[in-house]
């Protein structure tokens, strides 16, 4: 054996002996690791992504190169060639991967910076979606435990899209809203017997359970409901699809969009735009639809789809959505409020795990707490959400409208003591003012207000009480005591004109009124209520829009503070069909009767849609007159549905949902 | 019949003079009736179609007839369309096809090549049409890797015949085209080159806008192709100048009535037609890539040039052409005073008269004179930039010489940036623009120390080739009598000096793009002839490191001289004269490079600005000469080399 055959034997055994003792090691240290909390993730098995082993490969160069990257990305964005900075900062974040300020750098700068360069809704929106993305699918993936990026996620839904700084924010609103239709469903019906706070949340926990309760794999759904199976395969055969439903989050998502259109345009009685104007694509899906005429298998496939595309794809906890269900409130998952709370929640709860004495007077956690609150109140805010699927999905104007959730009221107090304790030195008893106190006293000075202008004396009062009693009540407001020994009405009164200029509440005020003229005077036939609640409502519109469109008329942005539609008529008939919906038959016919025809007409074929089936059967059976006698159709429908179609593609036209198309 | 007798014999058929002139009508045939068909066929009239009617003439106030605004517009935007259409480019690359199959076919291997094409598409396209994810891929890269290399090989044969005369030169030459597909080194680098660029497409995000797509593409396979080859190029002529050397085999060579100069000059020359083939075969694909990425479907369309009803085009077609796939001249504005001006000169004599408080015989030189003149002018300039929101509300600006764009009759691109309050990132400011004849264009959401751009029609600019305009520091609107007010933005904003400008195509994106490829070849160029200048008196890895640094410095001379201005230096520590050596020196030298520097031809591609004939011109002109200089001290170098004592040991 000669001298180099020797030494390549010694070679390879010493090889062996390391590789065996490395693995010996690696389980050891891996499980230390996790002792010690000694990881970013939670679990040390899971790893470092494959960026940190490249960082890692370049050595010492890695901070030359990672200082080049971000000269040149700064560069780039200064000299306007986003296409660069883009393709750079994700370098950087490969290189980076646990510094936080890197995503939440790149991510802002996407969200905020590049978006505000490009001048049509759609590709803003796709800016906004991209810094979104960023963090929430690849930042928060190398860094789950992050306070400071969750903290900047919730910032953003909140900010962003929710907020209406930005010109196209209607066109997000509606974005947002349509996607997450498309992956949730729609969002529960509360029965009108069934209103009770209680009893909503557990509607709206159950409508999220029963995605946590789906099967994990392709195999356990077959074993639970073979027929949902045979839906999937028949779905992968008839388009052609290359991979497998729940393994690619595309074909997932393609799968739910679909099924969530035709389960709409049959919702809306459109099945003759399945066969007369839809593509290939749609009449296939109904097709299937057919096929397999038992919804619950379809359901319960959707079911399983979305589990997986929430946890693969928007890197969500179904089960932690159940919990902030069950801890704030009915959260209508399709409003961007909903997954500001989501994700700023998330954060206080991980980040907690984090703290230490040296961090514990890190602004941080104050933030993501300010978050979480400003969250709850959007959603009592704006909460309660209509809009119309179908028109999004054709590319119109569609209605969107988004009105306070008296749910959440209870809310904000319910987690008062918790952020103010986990907020340390900042919120100290000791304190004459304190930010979250301020936050609690206006907000219950909105729901008052709002309780008032309904006509809910009996809630108004209670939290006016709730108010007076504050036992955490800042100190350093002289009125505060003058005020709180005001009447009622004069109370609720001086909220209004110290703040109507705001949109929140223009639309809580207008929203509020209306309803009160519908329950409180037209389901009554308390004419003299309704004509003067409708009067306030209107009024309260008129001055919100000649206000604000006094501030935007002459840029090309008409739609930016348009937190109701233009048209008074319009958004109080839109609302009455959207009401009429919620109550019970007989609440409805007693509406339908009392209102005008103007009103009538936006409600009648919604009526017909939801309860003509029901009611002939029961007319059928001698248990009800006839659909026709309790809701008659109006005079001149048929030349309200061409004025209606003609008034929404002129809103499409005129650009209403944001900055005016090229 | 064996395999081999078949081989041969077809390899008779297809050097036979009939096969050749058969194959060579059929191509010439097929080449016509695509031509034919492409000029029939093209038409944009399906998005014209279906777009309502515009008036061509409205009433104004006065019942006047004028021109309808909307009517130019719809105009210019067909326009662009009907040229972003047009079967010139389609025509252009089967043309190009159908040489390239012409000379496959006269070099006797048309069958071959068929044949090859046959083998491989029979395994890559099943991939890539049926496979799916992963297979998909590699279907493309095989398919798109074989048809790069077979294109580079008949290049190299091509050159190779080209080369085949008996003078040294040419012989020099074509033996180092010979050795570039023997040596390892040069083949990693080629199969590298091929591999990349067939695996770039797929890294496209098909989720980007397509202008920002085509943009990345362009940038990166272009800027990837060049460092590689410009690798290839230091490697490889380091490597046949200086292993030659240290093999002997330059004493074969030498013993030959070859003189020094012809042998400098034959390596160099194989070098650079190597690299000008891979640059050829890495442009061409660049550029029919991105011809087809301009053929799918932007943001906005619901299929290629079809915008969605009621529209002519979208915005990301738009800015695709007639900002990207494009050759844009850039204008920034006209100052409306000089530094001589008159209103400069109580200025700088209050200046004057400041510094004799101070020191009583001051008397500043001629040129102290002019130092305070250019200051005072320079605190003018940023004063004019300036704009406050309430005392000036407003400042005028003036682009001259758009005499041209305004014939073009094609939308121009207004490019600005601003700065205020730090720029912080969370502000933003509103602007409003003005124009000449009344029009007003909002800008309400400006971020701030970044640019942004819109697209301005060109009858904003006057007869005289001016574009006029006011800029507001805030946003008009109509107060609650309906009057026009302005509603300012908080604080002061200003203007950087690259902060607007206005560009206008004057060029094709064809045009543009071939003369960057010749600037990046005349760039290969020098850099052979510095590799092989390092490599006449140097062993290989110092002749590599050499040159490597030369093409260093040569790339970052920009990014340096960007740099330096924040370079602090003082002459009171020790640290302090150190790093005013170093300023200087760097200075020095990254301006020496500023030629090679200022060309920027990848990112002129990218962003769609014009590299002019004049600034190829002066630019290749310098580079040649620089080429001329290190060739001159090459051969001086060689001629006074002791070969025979150098062994290479």
């Amino acid at each position: 054996m000669g001298h180099n055959t020797k030494v390549r034997l010694i070679a390879i055994l010493v090889m062996m002996l390391g590789l065996l003792g490395s693995g010996f090691l690696t389980t050891a240290i891996a499980s230390s690791q996790g002792q010690h909390e000694l990881v970013y993730t939670d679990r040390a098995e899971d790893g470092d992504p494959p960026q940190v082993a490249l960082g890692i490969a370049m050595g010492a160069f890695r901070g030359i190169f990672v200082n080049i990257l971000w000269l040149e990305a700064t560069a780039a964005k200064e000299e306007g060639r986003f296409y660069e900075s883009i393709e750079l900062a994700s370098m950087i974040t490969k290189l980076q991967p646990r510094l936080p300020q890197v995503w939440t750098f790149h991510s802002w700068n996407m969200a905020y910076n590049i978006s505000v360069t490009t001048h049509t809704p759609e590709e803003r929106w796709e800016w906004v979606k991209a810094g979104v993305d960023l963090l929430r699918k690849e930042g928060l993936a190398a860094n789950p435990n992050d306070m400071h990026m969750h903290k900047e996620l919730g910032w953003m839904f909140l900010h962003k899209i929710s907020g209406y700084t930005d010109d196209a924010n209607q066109y997000y609103k509606r974005q947002f809203a349509y996607e997450w239709h498309n992956i949730m469903g729609p969002a529960p019906t509360i029965n009108p017997d069934e209103r009770e706070r209680r009893k909503v949340i557990d509607l709206y926990a159950g409508w999220v359970q029963r995605i946590v309760d789906a099967p994990d794999t392709r195999t356990m759904l077959g074993e639970a409901n073979p027929n949902a199976e045979a839906i999937a395969r028949a779905f992968e055969s008839a388009f052609k699809a290359n991979t497998r439903l729940g393994s690619d989050t595309i074909l997932d998502e393609e799968f739910l969009r679909r099924y969530q259109l035709d389960v709409e345009l049959v919702r809306a009685g459109k099945l003759w735009t399945i066969e007369e104007q839809s593509g290939p694509k749609t009449k296939t899906m109904h097709a299937l639809r057919e096929q397999f005429p038992d919804e619950q298998d379809w359901d319960d496939l959707a079911n399983f789809l979305r589990k997986h595309v929430l946890i693969k794809e928007y890197n969500m906890e179904p089960v932690r959505m159940v919990q902030q269900v069950r801890k704030y409130g009915p959260i209508d998952w399709r409003s961007p409020s909903g997954h500001a709370l989501y994700w700023s929640s998330r954060g206080t709860d991980v980040g907690r795990m984090e703290v230490s004495a040296r961090n514990r007077t890190s602004m941080d956690f104050l933030n993501a707490y300010r978050i979480v609150m400003q969250s709850v109140q959007d959603l009592w805010r704006h909460g309660d959400m209509y809009f119309n699927y179908l028109d999004v999905h054709e590319g119109r104007a569609a209605y969107y409208q988004a009105v306070p959730n008296v749910y959440f009221v209870p809310s904000y107090g319910a987690m008062l003591n918790e952020v103010v304790n986990a907020s340390g030195v900042y919120e100290a008893d000791h304190k004459p003012y304190r930010q979250f106190s301020v936050g609690y006293e206006n907000f219950l000075r909105d729901a008052i207000r709002f309780f008032y202008r309904r006509g809910d004396i009996a809630n108004a009062e209670f939290w006016f009480d709730k108010l007076r009693n504050f036992e955490g009540v800042n100190v350093n407001d002289p009125d505060f005591a003058y005020e709180m020994s005001l009447p009622l009405k004069e109370f609720a009164d001086k909220q209004l004109y110290d703040s109507m200029g705001s949109p929140q509440v223009a639309v809580s005020e207008v929203y509020a009124s209306l309803q009160s003229a519908f329950f409180n005077g037209l389901m009554v036939r308390n004419m003299d209520v309704f004509n003067g609640q409708w009067e306030y409502a209107r009024k309260a519109h008129a001055y919100f829009h000649k206000q604000q469109f006094n501030e935007v008329v002459a840029s090309t942005s008409t739609g930016r503070m348009e937190f109701m539609d233009r048209d008074f008529t319009f958004l109080a008939g839109q609302l009455f069909a959207n009401m009429i919906m919620t109550v019970h038959p007989e609440q409805a016919e007693l509406l339908y009767g009392y209102a005008p025809d103007d009103l009538r007409r936006y409600a009648y074929d919604s009526l017909a849609i939801q309860f003509k089936p029901l009611i002939d059967q029961m007319a059928e059976q001698n248990r009800s007159e006839p659909f026709e006698i309790l809701f008659p159709e109006p005079d001149g429908m048929a030349q309200f549905r061409v004025f209606y179609d003609a008034k929404i593609e002129a809103r499409t036209n005129r650009g209403v949902e944001g900055i005016q198309q090229n | 019949m064996k395999l081999s007798t078949l081989i041969s014999t077809i390899d008779r058929f297809q050097h036979g003079r009939s096969f050749k002139i058969v194959a060579s009508a059929l191509v010439v045939a097929v080449l016509l009736t695509y031509t034919g068909f492409s000029i029939v066929g093209s038409t944009t009239n399906v998005v014209s179609d279906s777009q309502p009617q515009v008036q061509e003439m409205l009433q104004d106030q006065d019942g006047n007839l004028i021109p309808n605004p909307i009517a130019e517009r719809d105009r210019q935007l067909r326009s662009i369309l009907d040229v972003s259409q047009s079967p010139v480019n389609a025509v252009l690359s089967v043309s190009m096809g159908a040489l390239f199959v012409l000379l496959i076919i006269w070099l006797g291997l048309g069958l071959t090549y068929i044949g090859t094409v046959a083998i491989v598409g029979l395994i890559g396209w099943p991939l890539y049409f049926f496979g799916g994810g992963m297979w998909s891929s590699l279907g493309f890269v095989i398919s798109g890797v074989t048809m790069l290399m077979l294109s580079f090989s008949v290049l190299l044969r091509a050159l190779r015949l080209a080369l085949s005369s008996a003078h040294p030169i040419t012989t020099i030459a074509r033996n180092v085209l010979a050795e570039a597909i023997r040596m390892k080194i040069s083949v990693v680098f080629i199969l590298l080159l091929a591999f990349m660029l067939a695996v770039m497409p797929m890294m496209l995000e098909v989720d980007q806008p397509l202008r920002y797509r085509v943009q990345g593409f362009l940038q990166w396979s272009t800027s990837f192709s060049f460092w590689l080859i410009a690798l290839l190029v230091v490697f490889f002529s380091a490597a046949t100048v200086s292993y030659e050397q240290r093999e002997k085999v330059i004493w074969q060579t030498m013993t030959k009535p070859v003189a020094a100069w012809q042998y400098i000059i034959g390596k160099w020359l194989g070098v650079v037609l190597l690299s000008g083939a891979l640059l050829t075969i890495s442009g061409l694909g660049i550029f029919q890539f991105t011809e087809y990425l301009r053929s799918q479907t932007a943001l906005g369309e619901v299929a290629p040039y079809q915008a969605s009803e009621g529209r002519i085009m979208t915005e990301d077609r738009m800015i695709l052409e007639t900002q990207v796939l494009t050759a844009r001249r850039s204008v920034i504005p006209v100052l409306p005073f000089g530094p001589h001006d008159e209103q400069f000169d109580a200025a700088l004599e209050a200046e004057v008269q400041k510094e004799r408080l101070l020191q009583t015989d001051f008397n500043p030189t001629p040129g102290q004179l002019a130092g305070m003149r250019m200051k005072i002018f320079e605190d003018a300039v940023s004063d004019y930039r300036s704009i406050d929101p309430v005392y000036e509300g407003y400042a005028t600006f003036s682009f001259t010489g758009l005499g041209p764009a305004r014939s073009l009759g094609k939308p121009l691109t207004m490019r600005y940036k601003i700065n205020a309050e730090g720029n912080r990132p969370d502000m933003f400011y509103a602007m409003t623009f003005s124009f000449e004849d009344g029009t007003i264009i909002q800008r309400p959401q400006t971020g701030l120390g970044f640019s942004h751009t819109f697209t301005i029609d060109p009858r904003f600019i006057n007869e005289q080739g001016e574009l006029n305009l006011q800029i507001y520091n805030g946003q008009l609107a109509l107060d609650n009598n309906d009057r026009m007010m302005m509603r300012p933005n908080p604080g002061t904003m200003t203007i950087p000096p690259d902060g607007l400008e206005v560009s206008y195509q004057v060029g094709t994106f064809r045009g543009n793009f071939t003369r960057i490829m010749m600037v990046l070849w005349t760039k290969l160029a020098l850099l052979a002839m510095v590799a092989v200048w390092a490599s006449s008196f140097a062993s290989f890895p110092v002749a590599c490191l050499m040159s490597i640094t030369v093409f260093l410095i040569g790339e970052s001379a920009g990014f340096v001289q960007s740099a330096l201005p924040g370079w602090a230096m003082d002459s009171e520590s020790v640290v302090g004269v150190i790093r005013t050596g170093i300023f200087h020196f760097a200075n020095g030298v990254s301006k020496f490079f500023s030629a090679y520097h200022e060309l920027k031809p990848t990112q002129r591609i990218a962003d769609g600005r014009v590299l002019g004939w004049a600034q190829v011109s002066s630019g290749v002109l310098a580079m040649i000469s620089a080429t001329g200089v290190f060739y001159l001290i090459s051969v001086y170098i060689f001629r006074r080399r002791q070969l025979a004592i150098y062994s290479g040991q």
